[in-house]
């Protein structure tokens, strides 16, 4: 009886805006992150991965970016999206390793990565993830960062330090491949559910 | 419920704005709830670590101090023993317990004595103050490699 006088008491997170949640995060409401972690993680889970992190590595960063963000929510100035600040305490997160490992994933030597002249029908079927994965890792970072992670070219230059020209050039490169591999197919048109 | 088409001119290539509406979408995680458990309980632990990290060190900062200023202190029971006398039967039991007990203390801190002598020299002073330092060093340099 208790319990369920308390949940009377408490308001349905669920419904409350991510505004609403960060401020409750700021108050120390650990159900408010919770909700956030619930709603965000999904989204964040997908831009790691799309980056080039792996299935366990990317949740684990996932997670720190999570904690990080609640031990830095007063750093949050509501300026935007919460979720697009998530993916950039993500992404920083994550190069901060990839750049410990750059030999691999900022090589230029495109030998090991050329795209297949022949795409199956389930790369044509708009599977981006299988597409993204057909890319060279430098290219497969740059592009999701600016895809996903909202950041200019200048500022994955500056996060990758390498040309201003190389980044332009990765991103049309990814784009074209992308492209070619997502062709929409006429058997098959995509519909995605918009849930309203 | 209503359903459109991510791309109607089925067929043709995509464009950036189609990449990007890709972008936006998800994928699906069977685990999402096992991994929502996990990022609340890793964020309690390292929060509960915190708290009694810090409890620790106002512990062990307060031991040290202690040691600086407290001389062990006589613990006879001489004291006790006079304030037994012309009391009852019951009352004098419980002193003769707490002497003891304050002897038992006594032959404890007379062991550790050396201890806490030690602890009153510069030398341990100068490296329990370089560790302190260097504590603080490294406390910075995390808060800095944690730094958004």
């Amino acid at each position: 009886m208790a319990s369920s006088a308390t949940d009377l008491t408490r308001p349905d997170l669920t419904r409350s805006g991510d505004v609403d949640l960060v401020r409750l995060c700021q108050a120390g409401d650990r159900r408010a992150f919770a909700e956030l972690v619930r709603r965000h993680g999904p989204v964040l889970r997908t831009h790691l991965r799309r980056m080039g992190a792996q299935g366990a590595d990317a949740d684990d960063m996932a997670q720190e970016a999570f904690i990080a963000a609640y031990e830095h929510l007063a750093e949050y100035r509501f300026d935007g999206p919460f979720s697009a600040w998530l993916k950039r305490i993500a992404s920083r997160r994550y190069l901060k390793k990839v750049r410990k490992d750059a030999r691999y994933v900022l090589s230029d030597d495109m030998s090991a990565y050329e795209p297949e002249t022949s795409v199956d029908a389930g790369m044509k079927a708009h599977n981006l993830d299988a597409a993204l994965q057909r890319l060279k890792p430098v290219e497969q970072l740059c592009v999701t960062l600016n895809f996903s992670g909202d950041l200019s070219h200048q500022d994955i230059a500056d996060e990758l330090k390498i040309p201003l020209g190389t980044v332009k050039s990765h991103i049309r490169r990814a784009l074209d491949q992308l492209k070619s591999a997502l062709v929409s197919p006429s058997v098959n048109p995509v519909v995605l559910d918009t849930g309203s | 419920m209503t359903r459109e088409l991510l791309n109607d001119d089925a067929g043709d290539a995509l464009t950036d704005s189609d990449l990007a509406e890709l972008f936006a979408q998800p994928m699906a995680f069977d685990d999402a709830p096992r991994f929502e458990a996990k990022v609340v309980r890793g964020l309690s632990m390292r929060l509960w670590m915190r708290h009694w990290l810090v409890v620790l060190a106002g512990f062990v900062g307060g031991v040290y101090a202690l040691a600086q200023i407290v001389r062990v202190p006589n613990l006879g029971a001489q004291s006790l023993r006079t304030a037994a006398v012309r009391t009852d039967n019951t009352l004098t039991a419980g002193m003769q317990a707490m002497d003891a007990a304050g002897k038992t203390v006594s032959n404890f801190t007379d062991q550790w004595g050396h201890y806490l002598g030690m602890m009153q020299t510069p030398t341990f002073f100068w490296v329990s103050f370089s560790l302190c330092l260097m504590f603080v060093g490294l406390y910075y340099a995390y808060s800095q490699e944690e730094a958004l």
